[in-house]
């Protein structure tokens, strides 16, 4: 019997860590994210591992133009969306791997935003993402790479 | 609302009075002050309802200011968040102009340790070269300024601050006993010297120690494309695992190799290095590295002493997927070691008035370059890295030969060491070293559980031959540890170091450490 309620208790408490974790929280529908850059960007579209690539900054030119990453707030459901099906790594991960990149290369981490779509919209070369939903409307203001 | 609640008191009240009120029908000489009553009751009743009624308005005003008040505030947030976006944009456009004014970043990392030796013999000769005693110890203090002036132009300095070279002993004399009996001058008569930095305030009178500062990278880089760039300064040498990531926060273990503590390879070259790098397919990754620069030398940060160049060239190949990756790279180098003392001459002649200038037989001045120690160097160095599902295990050799052209003479100590006597005339014989170690670490998978905080257990050997004509002189290194980081900005590690060493060196030694590294 004592086993029984244990394993009871212990169900109970892996549900409420499963409720309270760290989930991510994706909007409505299990949304897309979308990989979008500036208008002066060249190119039309930009393949999964070339984005990883762009965001850990070891490909820093996209035909021969400065490629500028911008990232979502590292708070924000797009961006531990985005960290998970692209860069394969969690958000404290990600910052572990910049404090090896700063000291080893000198490199240092994309800049994080609260509105990437308006940040890509206005700052050249750069490349950035949001949920779909999030560019109803606003498609003319940026091109869209790639929907992940 | 709340004044509902006196209704039903009220109510309560007047059915408890009303059988009063039938008696007092029943004796009629009261019903005109009962009738009295009752209406002034009825009027009471009324005004409480009236009241009842303003208040229940005034609360129903209060609401609806507090709903405004609430509405005004959340815009109010949205104003602040939007105008603090509007900032970083701008920020971010900063990024685009010239001016390199908000382009400049500093940063850096710094560890604190603390180690205890323990001594297989007690009269360890090791004691007279390691910390004797268990100690603190802060190994790097490295400031990191970073700039990207435009595009395709950055430049990066790191310094590393030290409290040295206060403390730094530079002469530990050897005391010779011969059967028992000292003598104190037979090998070395020399005295024990050690560099004291104190200084006075020219005010105050305080005395403080000065430090030092070793400028460890200062370089501009020119990126035009990915495949290509160009440096030029003082650069890291780009080869192996340790000196690339060289930091405390960024390193797995506390104890540096023997590779990098003898400094097989010249750990950083002034120069020039071009490099870059190249994609091929979904996971493959070539780097290049070439480097140019005045090689080793006694002040080759400041000048080389001879006309020939040091050249190295590195090739890199990564292989990455989803949950691992493969580095395997080498790096080759030549150079040549020279030092030399120069001296300035004056020709001279007795002329008939005393000394005069000789300036008949050509100019009267010259300089001479004396070389005191030259050789060529040949250096080859392999690393690799696999990294899966959490565990790495990653590696360097090194294999570098000396060809002496002009030999020092060798070693006091060494000679010594070897032969049990000290000949002035004995040079150091052109040698052979290698060296090779490899650690394996697992970071244990409790992401669920602790993440962002990781544990890591390693473990590792390492081996070096110092100069191959001295069987004694290598050294065998095992470690085990535990990395703990809380978070991406702190490690807290834990070592474990078994350095056995020749009885000729001092015997084994045992060191226990422990470290908090910090980034900033």
């Amino acid at each position: 019997m004592k086993s029984r309620h244990f394993m009871i208790v212990v169900s109970l408490v892996v549900s409420a860590i499963a409720m309270i974790g760290p989930s991510i929280p994706l909007q409505a529908g299990g949304d897309k994210i979308v990989i979008i850059a500036n208008k002066s960007f060249k190119g039309s579209k930009m393949s999964k591992a070339d984005v990883k690539r762009v965001f850990q900054k070891e490909k820093e030119r996209i035909s021969g133009m400065k490629v500028t990453p911008i990232h979502a707030k590292s708070s924000s459901g797009v961006r531990k969306a985005f960290n998970q099906k692209v860069l394969g790594m969690s958000v404290s991960k990600e910052e572990t791997y910049w404090q090896q990149i700063k000291v080893q290369k000198g490199k240092l981490p994309p800049k994080e935003l609260g509105n990437t779509l308006k940040a890509v919209s206005m700052v050249r070369g750069s490349v950035g993402y949001t949920f779909l939903s999030n560019l109803a409307g606003k498609e003319d203001s940026v091109k869209v790479l790639l929907k992940i | 609302m709340k004044y509902q609640k006196l209704v039903p008191i009220v109510g309560l009240l007047i059915v408890l009075t009303s059988p009063m009120l039938a008696v007092a029908q029943i004796e009629p000489a009261q019903e005109d002050e009962t009738e009295a009553r009752l209406k002034k009751m009825e009027e009471t009743l009324k005004a409480q309802n009236e009241k009842i009624e303003q208040l229940e308005k005034q609360e129903s005003e209060l609401e609806e200011k507090q709903k405004q008040t609430a509405e005004q505030n959340e815009e109010l947030r949205s104003e602040v968040e939007s105008t603090k976006e509007e900032l970083e944009m701008i920020s971010m456009m900063g990024m685009e102009d010239d001016s390199g004014e908000k382009r400049l970043s500093i940063y850096g990392f710094f560890d604190v340790s603390f180690y205890k030796s323990f001594f297989e013999y007690e009269d360890s000769v090791l004691k007279a070269l390691d910390a004797p005693y268990g100690t603190f110890v802060m190994n790097n203090i490295n400031l990191f300024l970073k700039s990207e002036m435009t595009d395709s132009l950055e430049a990066l300095i790191e310094t590393r601050l030290s409290f040295g070279p206060n403390g730094e002993e530079t002469n530990l004399p050897v005391d010779a006993y011969v059967d028992g009996e000292l003598y104190p001058d037979l090998i070395d008569d020399t005295e024990y010297e050690r560099t004291d930095t104190t200084v006075s305030s020219t005010i105050s009178g305080e005395e403080f120690k000065h430090g030092s500062i070793d400028i460890v990278r200062a370089y501009l880089d020119w990126k035009p494309r990915d495949w290509f760039s160009a440096r030029a300064g003082r650069y890291l040498t780009p080869f192996g695992i340790w000196n690339v990531e060289h930091a405390s926060t960024v390193l797995v273990g506390i104890f540096y190799p023997s590779l990098m503590n003898q400094r097989v390879v010249p750990l950083s070259q002034m120069g020039l290095q071009f490099y870059g790098s190249t994609f091929i397919g979904e996971l493959m990754k070539l780097d290049y590295a070439v480097t140019l620069s005045n090689g080793r030398g006694p002040v080759d940060t400041l000048m080389d002493l001879d006309e020939n160049k040091a050249i190295g060239a590195r090739a890199q190949a990564t292989w990455s997927g989803e949950n691992w990756n493969l580095k395997i790279g080498g790096y080759g180098y030549f150079g040549k070691y020279t030092d030399a003392s120069r001296r300035a001459v004056v020709n001279l002649t007795a002329g008939p008035t005393g000394i005069e200038i000789d300036d008949e037989s050509g100019s009267a001045t010259s300089a001479v370059i004396q070389v005191e120690e030259e050789y060529n160097e040949m250096i080859g160095t392999a690393d690799l890295s696999l990294e899966l599902w959490g565990v790495k295990l990653f590696g360097e050799y090194v294999f570098k030969r000396v060809n002496y052209i002009k030999a020092p003479i060798q070693i006091r100590d060494n000679q010594f060491i070897q032969n049990g006597d000290i000949v002035d005339t004995r040079y150091e014989p052109s040698f052979t070293t290698q060296s090779v170690y490899g650690i394996l670490a697992w970071t244990l998978p409790l992401d669920k559980f602790i993440a962002p905080v990781t544990i890591t257990p390693y473990g590792g050997y390492d081996w070096v031959q110092i100069q191959d004509h001295f069987d004694w002189y290598a050294v065998r290194i095992t470690r085990f540890g535990l990395n703990v980081k809380p978070s991406p900005h702190i490690v807290l590690k834990l070592e474990g170091v078994v350095d056995a060493l020749h009885r000729k060196l001092g015997g084994t030694v045992n060191i226990l450490t422990a470290q908090i590294a910090v980034s900033f």
